[in-house]
């Protein structure tokens, strides 16, 4: 499904030595990737220490309650583990992880009700007010008191995912339109209207 | 500039990091995961590839009990190789303690008759007790035994033949006057006869035969060699009977008859001749030459 460009594909095909510590620090996510499923654990540790906080912020901005993101990240770590077997080095580490995430995010939707990954942006805007209008929302809300991270809580939610796939994922327009399957153009569009948003908080 | 422009000049300088937007952001977004949600996964990624936990994981991936099982299947390896001739020796050793036990059965045997015909107050029951509850141990002791039941025949000045003639009388004779109950042919296990010497029946039975005297023992031994031979005297009894000199041992019945408990009702009177001695109506039986006399023991 997904194809790694040549840069990439470089990063991959690098040899495969021994992980002490200070090589598992220089070492490209898919090597250690391949390295834990040759059963190196510490490979694993520390691709998990690389994207655990991104990780963890993608998923907290999205569900917007700790507790609920410390679930969701779990199950996603989790998830990515049982399937660690089942990883080819067909697209960047980040990619196979950041789909899974939007998938259990995309399913912790459809249990609360709420299609906001799945719906056009028109709907999306509402559908977000409402659920920021929730009360452990605003509990969660409390709890990052800073005025960029509210405005961030209120984009819709498409366009919030685009941004924090940009921001937290370090993906660039190609990568993030693979992963959410659309066009550039679109993600272009998410994004504009959302850094347009922020920036208005940020200069009203 | 256009609206549409004016947004993708925003959105380009947003990309290329330019805008601040997103140094904001990250100065702002300082969330992590709670640290039992790593313990969690980071125990699960271990347990997924089983390894366990890290802690203790440098306990039992370590490679020290690859050698120390190579060592000790040397060790035991080496072990069993020098067991194996104390094995096959002791296997090859036991069918020649057997044969030195029926040897030993046999002394046995010989000192108990000894023991018997002395009147000692030791049974044949006794004996095969004491046989029984004797068991073989090693061959030391029972050179040591053979070796000491040698010396008391030395002692004594006799052979086993000289007490038992065996040419003069069967086997089965000579089984059933030394111990009926014994079965010589069958003797028993090779196992229950090798502690006799440390026994202390056993003890007092070879105590016994050095307190007698060496002397007594061969008249004990002559007595019984002549019950074997012992001539009955016929009827009618002779009435004279000529002067003639070769003296023979009769066993005369002294008329005493014990009612309570059994007793000797018999004593050896010597004659100058057969005749003599059927002449007396007295003598039951007789045997060729005089009668044993005990010589006095000595202190």
């Amino acid at each position: 499904m997904y194809e790694l460009s040549g840069e990439n594909m470089a990063l991959t095909t690098k040899a495969v030595t021994p992980y002490t510590l200070s090589m598992d620090q220089e070492s490209t996510d898919e090597d250690l990737m391949l390295s834990y499923q040759r059963g190196n654990a510490g490979a694993f540790e520390v691709l998990y220490s690389r994207h655990k906080g991104p990780v963890y912020r993608y998923v907290l901005r999205q569900c917007r309650v700790e507790e609920t993101a410390s679930e969701l990240f779990q199950e996603i770590w989790m998830k990515l583990i049982q399937n660690h077997k089942h990883y080819e080095v067909k697209a960047k580490f980040t990619t196979w992880l950041y789909t899974i995430a939007r998938h259990r995010i995309i399913d912790y939707y459809r249990q609360q009700g709420n299609r906001a990954l799945e719906v056009d942006s028109g709907e999306v805007d509402s559908l977000s007010a409402a659920h920021t209008d929730q009360p452990d929302v605003r509990a969660g809300l409390q709890q990052t008191i800073s005025q960029l991270a509210v405005a961030l809580e209120s984009l819709p939610a498409l366009q919030r995912e685009a941004f924090l796939l940009k921001e937290e994922a370090g993906m660039g327009l190609d990568e993030i339109a693979k992963l959410t399957g659309v066009n550039r153009e679109a993600v272009k569009s998410r994004l504009r209207y959302a850094v347009k948003k922020l920036r208005q908080v940020m200069n009203p | 500039m256009t609206g549409k422009d004016k947004h993708d000049t925003e959105l380009e300088n947003y990309l290329d990091g330019s805008d601040g937007l997103t140094n904001a952001y990250h100065q702002d977004a300082k969330g992590m995961p709670p640290v039992h949600a790593d313990e969690a996964i980071l125990a699960a990624s271990r347990k997924a590839i089983g390894t366990g936990p890290a802690s203790v994981t440098p306990i039992f991936s370590a490679k020290w009990h690859v050698p120390v099982s190579i060592a000790a299947v040397v060790v035991l390896s080496v072990l069993v190789v020098f067991n194996l001739p104390n094995e096959s020796q002791r296997v090859l050793y036991e069918p020649v303690i057997e044969e030195s036990n029926s040897n030993s059965v046999r002394q046995k045997a010989d000192s108990f008759e000894r023991n018997e015909s002395i009147g000692q107050e030791i049974s044949v029951n006794e004996v095969e007790m004491i046989l029984d509850s004797t068991s073989l141990q090693d061959t030391r002791s029972q050179r040591a035994q053979s070796a000491e039941l040698s010396e008391l025949m030395a002692t004594e000045r006799m052979t086993m033949d000289e007490i038992i003639p065996v040419d003069e009388v069967s086997g089965e004779a000579l089984q059933q006057f030394i111990a009926p109950e014994m079965d010589f042919a069958n003797p028993r296990p090779a196992t229950s006869y090798s502690q006799i010497l440390d026994d202390p029946v056993s003890i007092s039975i070879n105590q016994t035969a050095n307190m007698n005297d060496g002397s007594d023992v061969m008249q004990r031994a002559e007595t019984a060699q002549r019950r074997q031979s012992a001539i009955e005297c016929t009827t009618p009894r002779p009435e004279e009977c000529a002067e003639i000199y070769m003296p023979v041992c009769a066993v005369r019945d002294t008329g005493i008859r014990c009612v309570t408990s059994p007793c000797d009702n018999t004593e050896q009177v010597d004659y100058s001749n057969a005749c003599s001695a059927c002449r007396d109506p007295e003598v039951l039986s007789y045997t060729e030459g005089q009668c044993l006399v005990p010589e006095p023991s000595e202190p």
